[in-house]
């Protein structure tokens, strides 16, 4: 046994080197298309790169919204502006609350917000959040925080494109480079990390009932207890940071929205944790001219619920926090 | 819990640790942990099933006592009978109630009358087709005087539930794995080592393999109407493939498991890709239940002594029932029949024990005829696959119809140059493993042990670099 301990205690260390050694030769060599479990998207879609650039160069702000693509295509920060508030929008895209959790860890004391409005949306609640620790792994400084992610996250994507990202960042290969504003119908406006996309409307569907064995199967929202668990510790930092915050839920579809049958259990979940405002009920928004998908808002519909927001800003305690 | 999640990678570790160092040399205290652990590692799938795998394994448990104790033949026949019925109404009602009352409901409405059969909306108990076939060739060898009861409790347990062979087999025979539990097991080197090498294999199998021809097979089979015919017969390539990537790796992640625990299990896989006829690849696929079938079934049915009818009847029959244990679906009645029209003229030829020995044992290269039949076999289990994979036997006999009329000498519109390079990297090490229990078990022996442990690194890094993220489980666990 203790000659077996032994060689598996040789042979770990052997693997570990050749493992990081070949996801470094992977990486810098292979075709994409050969590098199924390492996925390095720097500088792509969703505007990540220059946003968390933006992050780090930004101080004190008024309003921080976070979230998924909801959060980021949802929040115009220029309107808040507007209205006197300086604000900045840290949502990415498929952000979960475990990819939330590790990204306030990281940015809550530059940021130093005095109000932090939460954007939850229940599929986030749902994923596993590989996606978007791929995304803020590529496009963020690797640290304390981004490894916490991929262990929370781990599978072979994320440690692979760990790997590589540390690799990147210690040759010195991730040279700061602006990504254009423009990304196909996508414009990212500076220093606020909103993303607008030009008007466009949504064709709307019906949604298919799922059926087993010629039976309907009721569609819920299915929330992982790993994003739970964030999210309440999320809500605890900033609690424990004495940042005041607002939970909001931002319109989707009325058809994918009512699709799902257990949306006032996630509402009673959420409310739990703090002041709640779905804007699922508030707003009767319409599923073709104020969306360009099933799940993000156009620039109309954007217009709407950023005002409805800013009354209700108004009328709840959160506005005193806020000039 | 699958073999391929992280759960299990904590699982294994944590329960070995426990076995040789917590117990270590208290042989009844090892049994008590491999049982609790067995059970908790069922219970992750489905804790209301553990009270069906309990139920099972104390019914066998005490027929198996009662017919050893009966004071005369009819009462030993009365607790055989008891506990085959029980056993296999259970694998009625959970695998079959449902196939049943649907073709009755079919059967009927042919003759104009409509008829709503009332259908169980149960989930299949994993691993079911498994322990309900350990317990019955236990019950079975006690009716037949082949062995005794087993007293304790807790080595019959271990027996039916040890969580490597639990779900997916292989299935094993108290005569083999009883002895092993009773007895004290030592630590062996040579064999733990065995072992993980066995389940590194079984992985890549598994993960990088078989996940990654599924991608494509599911993809192919799924729209097959869309399809050139030659992308088609490259789908049913990939599935062959997958399928037994997924369950040989299956089988030697479970029995490198095993051999951690200081217990060898039933082989399961002997390179049945590398048989010359359809009765060497029965030799050398899914060897645990042919040989169950064999024993508990050919044999005692008169197995291929008697006149021609009964050599015809019995090789139906066997390859029929094979068939059904898969799936309540006709689809697995029709992949089983054409395996027995595929065997038929080799055993009335008396040719189904021609080639018993390795194919070109000694040797690199297989002869030209070798690899000539090798190929002929290959495409004949290929056709046989499709059923198996097939939605319905009007979907496999279309798909076969579709690869001939369909531009069969098109190039595929579905191909995956990383897919080919992978699996000609696993044929590869199969082929010049072949003679071995396992691929991986002697190869590199000669070489350095820094070079050795390289190429298990690399294997390690394969798996990294191309295994499905997504947990998939395999396929024989919804049998």
């Amino acid at each position: 046994m203790k000659q077996f301990l032994l060689n598996i205690l040789k042979f770990l260390p052997l693997a570990a080197v050749f493992y990081v050694l070949m996801v470094i030769f992977w990486g810098e060599l292979m075709p994409d298309r050969y590098k199924k479990n390492l996925v390095y998207n720097r500088g792509a879609f969703g505007h990540t790169l220059s946003r968390l650039d933006d992050a780090k160069h930004t101080k004190d702000v008024d309003v921080l919204f976070v979230g998924a693509s909801t959060c980021y295509r949802g929040f115009d920060t220029r309107f808040f502006e507007s209205k006197g508030m300086t604000s900045f929008n840290l949502g990415s895209s498929s952000q979960t609350p475990i990819n939330t959790h590790l990204l306030l860890k990281r940015y809550l004391r530059n940021l130093k917000p005095k109000l932090v409005v939460y954007e939850v949306y229940p599929e986030t609640f749902q994923i596993d959040g590989v996606e978007a620790t791929l995304d803020l792994t590529a496009n963020d400084k690797v640290d304390f925080y981004s490894a916490q992610m991929v262990f929370k996250t781990l599978n072979a994507k994320t440690l692979n494109s760990y790997i590589y990202a540390s690799y990147r960042q210690l040759a010195g290969k991730n040279t700061t480079f602006r990504q254009p504003k423009r990304r196909e119908n996508d414009t990212y406006i500076d220093r606020n990390g909103f993303v607008e996309r030009d008007l466009t409307y949504f064709k709307y569907v019906t949604y298919k009932k799922d059926t087993v064995n010629g039976k309907v199967v009721p569609k819920k929202w299915e929330l992982r207890s790993d994003q739970k668990a964030a999210f309440e510790a999320t809500i605890a930092l900033l609690k424990a940071e004495k940042i005041p915050y607002l939970l909001v839920r931002a319109p989707i579809t009325s058809r994918l929205n009512n699709s799902y049958e257990n949306n006032a259990e996630f509402d009673a979940y959420i409310q739990q944790q703090g002041t709640y405002y779905n804007f699922n009920k508030r707003l009767h928004l319409n599923d073709s001219l104020d969306f360009y998908d099933a799940v993000h808002l156009n620039r109309n519909g954007v217009a709407k619920f950023n005002k409805a927001l800013v009354q209700k800003l108004k009328q709840t305690i959160h506005y005193q926090h806020v000039p | 819990m699958l073999f391929n999640s992280l759960d299990f990678a904590w699982f294994l570790p944590l329960v070995f640790f426990l076995y040789w160092f917590a117990v270590k040399g208290k042989p009844r205290l090892q049994n008590i942990l491999l049982l609790v652990a067995s059970y908790y590692f069922y219970a992750c799938w489905d804790y209301r099933f553990l009270f069906l795998l309990l139920f099972s394994t104390l019914l066998d448990y005490f027929t198996g006592i009662k017919m050893a104790d009966a004071p005369n033949r009819a009462r030993r026949k009365f607790w055989f009978w008891l506990s085959i019925s029980i056993n296999l109404g259970f694998l009625g009602v959970f695998k079959y109630y449902n196939f049943f009352a649907d073709s009755f409901a079919e059967a009927v409405s042919a003759f104009g009358w409509e008829v709503s059969p009332w259908t169980l909306d149960v989930i299949l108990p994993v691993g079911i087709s498994f322990y309900t076939f350990h317990g019955l060739s236990y019950v079975i060898d006690i009716y037949k005087d082949r062995i005794k009861p087993e007293k304790n409790f807790i080595d019959y347990g271990v027996f039916v539930s040890f969580f490597p062979l639990l779900v997916a087999g292989p299935i094993e025979r108290a005569t083999h794995l009883l002895p092993q539990i009773q007895r004290e097991r030592k630590f062996d080197y040579a064999q733990a080592v065995n072992g993980l090498r066995q389940i590194l294999w079984g992985l890549f199998k598994k993960v990088v393999i078989a996940d990654g021809c599924a991608e494509y097979a599911d993809m192919i089979f799924n729209d097959s109407n869309m399809y050139s015919g030659s992308t088609l017969v490259l789908g049913a390539v990939f599935f062959a493939i997958q399928i037994y990537g997924d369950f040989s790796g299956y089988s030697d992640i479970a029995l490198g498991t095993a051999r951690l625990f200081g217990v060898e299990l039933l082989r399961n896989f002997a390179f049945p890709y590398f048989s010359r006829d359809i009765a060497e690849f029965w030799r050398r696929w899914h060897i645990s239940l042919s040989t169950w079938f064999r024993d508990y079934l050919y044999i005692p049915l008169g197995g291929s002594k008697g006149g021609l009818w009964m050599k015809i009847r019995n090789t139906f029959i066997i390859f029929l029932v094979s068939g059904f244990w898969h799936g309540a679906n006709w689809t697995f009645i029709c992949w089983g029949a054409l395996n027995a029209l595929y065997f038929l003229p080799l055993l009335l030829s008396n040719k189904n024990r021609n080639n018993l020995e390795i194919i070109g044992q000694g040797k690199i290269l297989p002869s030209v005829m070798e690899f000539i039949k090798m190929i002929g076999t290959f495409a004949l289990v290929t056709i046989a696959w499709i059923f198996f994979r097939a939605e319905s036997v009007g979907h496999a006999l279309t798909y076969i119809g579709d690869i001939f009329h369909k531009n069969l000498f098109q190039p595929p519109k579905v191909m995956s140059v990383l897919m080919i390079i992978l699996v000609t990297f696993m044929l590869i090490i199969e082929w010049f493993g072949r003679e071995q229990q396992y691929a991986l078990e002697q190869f590199g022996f000669k070489w350095p042990r820094f070079v050795r442990w390289t190429f298990y690194s690399f294997i390690l890094f394969l798996i990294g670099m191309f295994m499905q993220t997504e947990e998939t489980p395999f396929i024989y666990f919804q049998f």
